[in-house]
């Protein structure tokens, strides 16, 4: 039973964030058979800058559509890491684009673990665009909030024509690498 | 567009028109939320006219109550403006479809067959005219001017007064079918939030809040926002005694409940912010703790 959950998936334009959001809230309310929302937020810049994508779960009636204190934020710019990392909640999780977000100087409010998204979809699927579907594949193994099955489902059913396979191989690269992953930071006691 | 809605309104041309707003004005914030458009809805094209306009919270109301506007329009002549923010028009949430043949969907009025003369403006049968479509017989005018039952421009006092009547009757007779609203937790509620859109999904959420702290809190959401429910909020201002209206505007939902509530001891305040984002929850429940607000002194 989920009262409520709250993922923020944040980075810049052009990662495939909000297709990546789509595709998380279609398999959460589609075939997990639960209730999900899922926002957007964009410039009127095409790549580059801040973007973001925030999906609420929960087994009731979703009210407040937007992430207050997320549960699982995703960084995959260091940008978004500065912005969004103190709005995690303390009992939450911060996954980060490993080669993109440095911690450095930071302590996180959240357990932080990082993966090479980036480098994965370039390396292991083929195209650096899928970094995004990655971090579903990883999230899902991480939190269990969502089916990897379901995700499979989701990209069938709502990923652009001609880039289901791709993005397929996407989520089973992401939750492998997830499955091999140590914490890379816990924040301080 | 506004012309052409003005047009729609005196030629009574069913239509129903999508205005999902951006911040403004002109390219303003075009990724983000705004609620500037209330009043544009209402009055934005010149000339007095009703208008209805309907507004959703979600994407399953935006489903619904699309239906809603197309057989509004169909069923009384009138353009009518579909209202979202854009939030909303960018929301992926579920849908539940009816299935189908539980769709009601109404048609507008056509006139007989065979008729030696149709008068595509007369009252024949009530207040809306019955309307042939173009290619079914009939041969008649449609003007942007000031017309007679046939269709022809007049400028008699006593057809452009008709008229007048005749249009905002069709409207104001029939809000009980017009006026769509949801009122959750008022019996007892001491303070109620008035709000639409996105806006009142964060009141919904601050109202379940502050009622588990115990706050009498109770919120009034309108799915119709012209016609204004005025004896809804008339009605409202006499039972509670604060109203709070969030919106993403500088204020321009909360003049009309000033306008129609008659108890100057009702506190009426406002949420607005105009920055491209949404109103929360937690601004919300920090103004009903203001000390400034009557019954927060202690």
């Amino acid at each position: 039973m989920i009262e409520r959950y709250e993922i923020r998936l944040a980075g810049e334009g052009g990662q495939g964030l909000i297709l990546s959001g789509l595709l998380l809230a279609a398999a959460v309310a589609v075939f997990d058979e639960r209730n999900a929302v899922q926002t957007q937020s964009y410039t009127p810049l095409v790549r580059g800058a801040p973007s973001r994508s925030e999906i609420v779960i929960s087994d009731g009636e979703i009210d407040f559509p937007e992430v207050v204190s997320a549960d699982l934020l995703v960084a995959l710019s260091q940008g978004a890491f500065q912005d969004f990392s103190g709005q995690v909640r303390p009992d939450g999780r911060i996954l980060v684009d490993s080669d993109l977000v440095s911690l450095e100087g930071v302590e996180p409010l959240a357990p932080t673990l990082g993966l090479p998204f980036t480098r994965l979809a370039r390396e292991r699927v083929g195209k650096s665009l899928a970094a995004s579907t990655v971090a579903l594949g990883a999230l899902a193994e991480l939190t269990g909030v969502v089916r990897l099955s379901s995700l499979e489902e989701a990209v069938r059913m709502r990923a652009p024509h001609g880039t289901e396979e791709l993005n397929l191989r996407a989520l089973k690269v992401g939750a492998e690498a997830a499955r091999e992953l140590s914490a890379v930071a816990q924040p301080s006691a | 567009m506004q012309e052409n809605l003005g047009y729609a309104c005196i030629a009574e041309v069913p239509c129903v028109v999508v205005n999902v707003q951006r911040g403004g004005p002109s390219t303003g914030l075009p990724t983000s939320p705004a609620q500037g458009d209330l009043m544009q809805a209402r009055w934005g094209t010149h000339g007095d006219h009703p208008i209805i306009a309907l507004y959703p919270t979600s994407v399953q109301e935006a489903f619904e109550l699309t239906m809603v506007a197309f057989n509004l329009a169909e069923k009384y002549r009138t353009p009518v403006i579909f209202l979202m923010d854009e939030v909303i028009g960018h929301m992926r949430e579920k849908v539940v479809f009816p299935r189908e043949g539980q769709i009601p969907v109404l048609e507008r009025r056509k006139p007989p067959k065979g008729l030696d003369k149709f008068q595509p403006f007369a009252e024949d049968d009530g207040l809306v005219p019955a309307m042939a479509a173009f290619g079914e017989g009939y041969r008649y005018h449609v003007t942007g001017l000031h017309h007679d039952p046939a269709g022809y421009p007049t400028l008699r006092p006593d057809e452009i007064n008709r008229w007048f009547e005749r249009v905002f009757a069709k409207i104001e007779q029939n809000l009980d079918d017009i006026l769509l609203y949801r009122e959750e937790d008022l019996e007892d509620a001491e303070t109620v939030i008035l709000s639409c859109g996105i806006t009142a999904r964060a009141a919904r959420a601050a109202a379940r809040q502050a009622r588990e702290q115990g706050r009498k809190v109770g919120t009034l959401t309108l799915q119709t926002i012209w016609p204004f429910p005025e004896k809804v909020v008339r009605d409202l201002g006499s039972r509670v005694r604060r109203i709070l209206v969030p919106e993403l505007n500088r204020g321009q939902l909360i003049r009309e409940v000033q306008r129609c509530v008659r108890h100057p001891e009702v506190a009426i305040g406002g949420i607005n912010r105009l920055d491209g984002g949404v109103i929360t929850p937690a601004q919300i429940l920090e103004k009903l703790e203001e000390r400034s607000w009557p019954g927060n002194s202690h």
